[in-house]
């Protein structure tokens, strides 16, 4: 299916004028005069049973401030992580290069308004309310951020792309404890909504999937949380131990422009220079399974104790593990996962991947396990000198045996949209 | 599966009767080292299980010394010379009948082979105990590149979707073939070369006690690893059996300890067994998902009964090394 460029702008709302008064005089008049209306039988304000439970408003107020959306590198990668978020692969059913353009022009300015906030686009008399009215009538900012990624498969021969592929980018091959599942791996675009409270993200979910409807399939979605900390630092993961702890200081722009951002001169195609390689796995964590483990297995396992998030040779979570003093792991066992992710050594260093995960909770499987786990997230400035030798390293730790990466996929995070002129990827269009 | 260091210190055991929906279920916690490192191992002792306990009683347990599991040991690797002798005549078997362009009979000794080698407690190379050649006996194919058409994968299961979804019998033959032959280089060395000598690998061998059955519930009650055969009743039997032969040579170390493991394990497996028998039987070869819903129920339940059961096998018989 083909869409005009026209379409997608009305679609977007850009072309709309807000219909300001339309709303209220429709749907903010419902009185408690009952559905017969009548009037006839109705029964005194004081009656008990008929009465209304009085409406309790939740105090504080828990939405996030606005996130900038220009820059030179896209939000949603090192500004800091809000609670609620959402992953979401597409394939791009756009026939030409010239309606993915439009498509990524309208992305960007449906998530240039998503991001900043405002009015909603109200109804017209003529078509149904463009916003899903989800946030109400004004539209909370709520800290959201909108990450948009390109995998592999976009580089095909489709668009005539396919010189200008990031150089490391390629399908997520399976590590051997994998069980990658067709169906909740790869695509072509992938979208990572981060807000302050999941009916954010839900709502710029569907006002994207609205307006690219017909040039963007859904493939597959994943909903995470990050659990307040209990009781300090790190929050925890679903095998209760604090995850993320040790994290590269990108805030140091020397350190991002090492580790994060891909840079000119380290042979990339010229368009991803502020960009980053974003790479996403659903690790099925079988919690079951875990709670049946004792303390000191499981500790042996991640190589932290798991109250204080204290590395077994330290006391306090930010405590840096030392491996020279420890050589046969008799403290921290070799297989740590802790110890094999993160060797710090001088030759680790360069292998270093800034992560950014989300719990998630999703039901209930086959065997009556829940399907709890992990949304693993991670940006890097090259895939296979960070994120790829990570994993080689943890290949057969003890851990495998309670997890189970499930899906996900190897993405480009483009690099920022500068101002209200640019829009994603242009540089790759030019 | 563990990999650390023995715990070396006195266990202290808290007992605590639970009046669950199925009715009275022992839990053992056993708190040999501490969560927090400030905390002394007896305080860790004492504090609670986060459970409503109806009564607890706190008793001091021997720790395991490694001599004590050679007997259990011993015992171990007679059941696993005994599975594997009979294991290569139905190999044999496999290879006729697919050589004889016999599908049902072949279907059926694949089967039966199958059976022997999960009720070793290998599925899927459970361990990796028999390392490289474990995982291509019965490796599953989802973490090699290119999935089931990795060279790589061989074995049980490539045989088994030769036969089920690809009904290819020429193939099926070859594979069981080299079956013959990976099989053939487990002898009684190999076995005792797998079979743990130093603490740790001890503890290791000790947690196949629940770890075997963990793989059931986490790997054929979820249907991950079928390709066709639909045998996931198969391997739950063959795994309890397994689990079984585990807790009969432990009983008489965790008899003297925890008494009530080793009859409240057995009763629930033997609830397992029983509802496999609703279910069909062990020879029934059911998509899983297709079981009423009550039968699939009282399967993944009583799994998981047991699993709860068995957890506090592995730390009580952890074993101390005399003067670390």
């Amino acid at each position: 299916m083909t869409l005009d460029r026209r379409t997608f702008l009305t679609r977007a709302g850009l072309g709309a004028a807000a219909a300001g008064a339309a709303s209220a005089g429709l749907l903010g008049g419902a009185s408690n005069a009952g559905a017969a209306g009548t009037g006839k039988d109705q029964v005194g304000a004081n009656d008990p049973l008929l009465a209304d439970a009085p409406i309790v408003i939740p105090s504080g107020d828990p939405t996030l401030a606005t996130v900038a959306f220009h820059g030179q590198h896209q939000a949603g990668i090192t500004t800091p992580k809000p609670p609620s978020g959402m992953f979401a692969s597409f394939d791009v059913t756009a026939e030409s290069r010239a309606d993915l353009i439009d498509t990524l022009k309208t992305l960007t300015a449906t998530a240039r308004f998503l991001t900043s906030g405002g009015a909603a686009q109200l109804a017209t008399t003529l078509a149904p309310p463009p916003d899903n009215g989800t946030l109400g009538p004004d539209v909370p900012a709520d800290g959201l951020t909108i990450t948009v990624a390109f995998g592999s498969t976009l580089f095909d021969e489709r668009f005539g792309l396919t010189a200008l592929k990031p150089k490391h980018l390629r399908p997520m091959q399976p590590f051997p404890n994998d069980n990658l599942d067709p169906a909740q791996t790869g695509g072509d675009v992938l979208i990572q909504l981060c807000a302050g409270n999941p009916d954010t993200t839900l709502h710029a979910m569907r006002q994207i999937t609205r307006v690219t409807r017909g040039a963007l399939a859904l493939n597959w979605r994943i909903e995470g949380f990050v659990p307040p900390p209990r009781p300090s630092g790190v929050p925890r993961n679903t095998f209760a131990f604090k995850d993320g702890i040790a994290n590269p200081n990108v805030g140091d722009p020397e350190v991002a422009n090492r580790l994060l951002w891909v840079t000119d001169g380290i042979g990339e195609p010229a368009w991803t220079t502020g960009g980053s390689y974003h790479v996403i796995r659903i690790i099925k964590q079988f919690i079951e399974f875990w709670d049946r483990v004792s303390i000191t297995e499981q500790q042996q396992m991640i190589g932290r104790f798991r109250a204080s998030g204290a590395p077994l040779d330290g006391t306090n979570e930010a405590d840096i593990p030392n491996y020279k003093a420890d050589p046969l792991g008799y403290v921290i066992p070799l297989s740590a996962h802790i110890r094999l992710s993160n060797p710090r050594t001088t030759a680790s260093e360069e292998s270093r991947i800034f992560r950014r995960g989300y719990n998630y909770d999703r039901g209930v499987d086959l065997n009556d396990n829940m399907d709890v786990g992990l949304v693993f997230n991670c940006f890097q400035q090259d895939l296979d000198r960070q994120f790829i030798a990570n994993q080689t390293r943890l290949i057969g730790e003890p851990m495998v045996d309670y997890i189970s990466p499930v899906g996900g996929g190897y993405f480009f995070a483009l690099p920022g949209v500068m101002d209200q002129h640019d829009w994603y990827a242009r540089k790759l269009f030019s | 599966m563990r990999s650390g260091l023995a715990v070396c210190a006195l266990a202290l055991i808290s007992t605590a009767l639970l009046a669950g929906c199925g009715g009275t279920r022992l839990l053992v916690t056993a708190t040999a080292t501490t969560e927090h490192p400030q905390a002394s191992p007896a305080a860790a002792s004492l504090s609670s299980t986060g459970v409503s306990a109806t009564t607890r009683v706190a008793t001091r347990i021997a720790p395991i010394v490694p001599v004590e599991l050679y007997q259990p040991l011993a015992q171990y690797t007679v059941y696993v010379d005994r599975l594997l002798a009979r294991l290569k005549p139905q190999l044999r078997a496999l290879r006729s009948a697919a050589l004889a362009n016999k599908p049902s009979t072949a279907k059926r000794d694949w089967l039966t082979a199958h059976v022997t080698w999960l009720e070793i407690g290998q599925d899927d190379n459970a361990y990796g105990a028999f390392g490289e050649l474990g995982e291509e006996i019965d490796g599953p194919a989802s973490g090699l590149e290119g999935t089931i058409s990795n060279p790589r994968f061989t074995g049980f299961h490539e045989v088994e979707l030769d036969l089920w979804r690809k009904h290819d019998l020429s193939a099926a033959a070859a594979g069981a073939k080299r079956l013959v032959s990976l099989v053939g280089e487990l002898n009684h060395s190999t076995v005792a070369a797998d079979l743990p000598t130093t603490a740790l690998a001890l503890d290791d061998w000790v947690l196949r006690c629940h770890e075997i059955l963990e793989d059931a519930l986490r790997d054929s009650l979820s249907q991950d690893d079928d390709y066709g055969s639909n045998s996931d009743l198969t391997s739950l039997a063959a795994d309890v059996t397994a689990t079984r032969e585990m807790l009969i040579v432990l009983s008489p170390l965790l008899e003297a300890r925890v008494p009530r493991i080793v009859t409240q394990g057995s009763r629930d497996l033997s609830a397992v067994d029983a509802a496999i028998q609703s279910a069909g039987g062990p020879l029934t070869t059911r998509n899983l998902a297709e079981l009423p819903l009550r039968q699939r129920q009282a399967l993944d339940q009583a799994t998981g009964a047991a699993l709860e059961a068995l957890a506090p096998v592995s730390e009580l018989m952890q074993v101390s090394v005399p003067g670390s």
